[in-house]
């Protein structure tokens, strides 16, 4: 079998890795103390089953989950009304929430818990709180669960060798509508013919 | 030649040139001449050691002098860090193209980390639009693109900037030793020992050098206008503003290189009052709600800022230059002088991200230790399609791109 691109690029990188790290690979590799801490559990935790292990253990969370303010906790209204099942469009509240997100499949409570509105709810019944949305949507995007959790899919601040801070998957995804809208591009760079200068 | 010892805690591979014994030997008794009549600034300048050869003496007055001419010149306490590699530490970039926009972010918060200039315009990091399916012909890649609204449909997006290739051509062309690869695997430039050949130039396949055409300009006494949404205490006299870019502004007070997200820089609250961000400000990531930005970070203060009562009242941050440096990264440039991306190493040498990767709404931009089997970017390595470019000139990059779907 030919070798495939792909697979040059990737023993060209192996190899160039190899020679760089001679010697200095594997767990002789000396860390900074608080790296082997953080770093250690992320691959463990991204190769065991990708929605039962919680990050917190490596990471923090850069901010609270991104709910509108003066709606939480949702029982201060939820609490005393009758939960209506049928699937509708709102009306009254939350009408801003239009679901593009697997719209014949999906509905509230799928996600929301009907008898605690405080609290997500998985397919098993498990209740979580919103800090752990992203156990939810790890139930279908597996694999982006997994790349999140090393830090590969979305976005980490913080130290590359130490605490990191993450941001959950409705950070930048809204939940409802997960697409992300087009962003307004800063300005061109000048080409070469536009390029002035204040001789000094 | 005493004067060439070594003062690093690595040792360097470079030749040993001695400009000061080549002077000495009257070769140059003309310069010589020539530069006693000059003012204390350019001989100065011009009698400065290579990094790699100072004592660590000389480095300790070299430093000295180079933060005192700095804050003579641009206003601002300066520092200027000697951090050394990290050991152990071997740093690499990955670019997830299937996430990449085409937004520019990351070519402005280099600007304003690196003090980059802004007249005339030097930006280390290029993104290209190129036509979907078109591979990798890069000759069909357009870098000045202007859209209302990025991605733009049938397009893909392609950021370059230095790849810190291990076999360097750069690095190898130089006549005077005045760039080279560091432990750590980044190339990095000797400001005051670049002749300004530009042979390296000519010698990079990714147009990843930039001369210094004029006296680099670090400020442009613009501002970026925002709307300043909330001001809220935080205890201690601090107060948590967030402020949201402003794109209804008029057009003059949206120059294209401000972006406040990476540097700590003056704010002017909706009232005019002048704040220090304390904490730099950190970009709300949450595109898919907004077009526009915002940002929240905190000021120090015994009045809390004026927020925004009306539509058209403006805070502003303030275009500035950025005084936290490195020797061999961001401190200021000059004239007739050779730069690149150095990886931000005044961030990355403390732990931090670069900036490019670290203002990036999408999160396609990961960096770190190419040594550390836990690290971000070895996952890249192991999990993802990758692939670097122009491979096939064997410049081994440590710049890496890949697919993240
Ligand atoms: S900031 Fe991120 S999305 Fe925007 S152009 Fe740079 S790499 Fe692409
Ligand atoms: S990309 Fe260009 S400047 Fe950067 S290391 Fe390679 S040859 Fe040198």
């Amino acid at each position: 079998m030919r070798p495939t691109p792909l697979a040059l690029v990737l023993s060209a990188t192996l190899a160039f890795l190899g020679c760089y790290g001679e010697g200095k690979r594997g767990d002789e590799m000396p860390r900074f103390p608080d790296h082997k801490e953080i770093g250690s559990t992320t691959h463990s935790a991204a190769n065991a089953d990708p929605s039962s292990a919680d990050i917190d253990e490596f990471a923090v969370q850069a901010k609270a989950p991104p709910i509108s303010e003066g709606y939480f906790p949702c029982s201060d209204c939820h609490a005393d009304m009758e939960t209506n099942r049928e699937r509708r469009e709102l009306e009254d509240e939350h009408d801003s929430v239009v679901l593009k997100h697997g719209t014949r499949e999906r509905w509230c409570f799928d996600c929301h818990d009907p008898d605690n509105r405080d609290e997500l709810r998985l397919a098993s019944g498990t209740k979580i709180p919103f800090e752990k949305s992203y156990r939810l949507c790890g139930q279908c995007h597996g694999p982006k669960l997994r790349d999140w959790r090393a830090g590969v899919h979305g976005k980490r601040t913080g130290k590359w060798n130490g605490e990191k801070e993450y941001l959950l998957c409705v950070h930048c995804h809204n939940p409802h509508a997960p697409l992300f809208a087009p962003l307004v591009p800063k300005r061109r760079p000048r080409a070469p013919h536009e390029i002035t200068f204040s001789k000094d | 030649m005493t004067d060439t010892k070594k003062s690093r805690h690595y040792e360097s591979s470079l030749p040993m040139v001695s400009r000061r014994n080549f002077v000495k030997s009257g070769v140059l008794g003309g310069v010589a001449a020539y530069l006693a009549a000059c003012d204390t600034n350019t001989q100065e300048e011009f009698f400065a050691k290579r990094f790699t050869e100072l004592t660590p003496e000389a480095l300790k007055e070299r430093i000295a002098w180079l933060e005192k001419h700095y804050e003579k010149t641009y206003g601002e306490a300066f520092k200027v860090g000697t951090e050394g590699p990290i050991p152990d530490v071997l740093f690499g970039y990955a670019l997830d193209l299937s996430r990449c926009v085409g937004c520019r972010r990351c070519a402005y918060a280099c600007v304003s980390e690196n003090n980059l200039s802004r007249d005339p315009q030097v930006h280390y990091i290029r993104v290209l639009e190129q036509p979907k399916g078109t591979g990798l012909d890069l000759h069909l890649a357009n870098p000045y693109y202007e859209r209302d609204h990025v991605p733009e449909e049938g397009h893909v997006y392609l950021p370059v900037a230095c790849q810190q290739c291990e076999n360097s051509p750069c690095e190898r062309v130089c006549p005077v030793g005045a760039t080279w690869k560091e432990p750590d695997g980044v190339i990095v430039v000797d400001y005051d020992w670049c002749i300004g050949c530009r042979y390296c130039m000519a010698s990079c396949p990714y147009g990843a050098r930039k001369f210094n055409w004029g006296a680099p300009k670090m400020t442009t006494g613009d501002s970026l206008a925002v709307k300043v949404l909330s001001a809220k205490p935080k205890g201690e006299g601090r107060f948590e503003v967030i402020v949201e870019e402003a794109l209804d502004a008029p057009e003059r007070l949206q120059p294209p290189h401000i972006m406040p997200t990476v540097v700590k820089r003056p704010f002017l609250d909706a009232k005019g009052n002048r704040f220090m961000t304390e904490t730099l400000p950190v970009a709300d990531t949450n595109p898919a709600a907004r077009s526009t930005t915002r940002y929240r970070f905190e000021v120090v203060a015994k009045e809390a800022p004026a927020t925004s009562s009306k539509d058209d009242e403006y805070g502003y941050f303030l275009d500035a230059v950025n005084p936290d440096t490195h020797y061999l990264g961001n401190r200021p440039r000059k004239k007739g002088v050779v730069e690149k991306c150095h990886f931000c190493l005044q961030r990355t040498r403390n732990g931090e991200y670069p900036a490019c990767a670290e203002i990036c709404p999408v999160g396609s931009r990961k960096f770190g230790n190419l040594l550390d089997p836990d690290s971000e970017i070895r996952y890249v390595l192991a999990n993802k399609r990758v692939f670097v470019l122009k491979e096939e000139l064997n410049t081994r990059p440590k710049f890496f791109y890949f697919f993240g779907v």
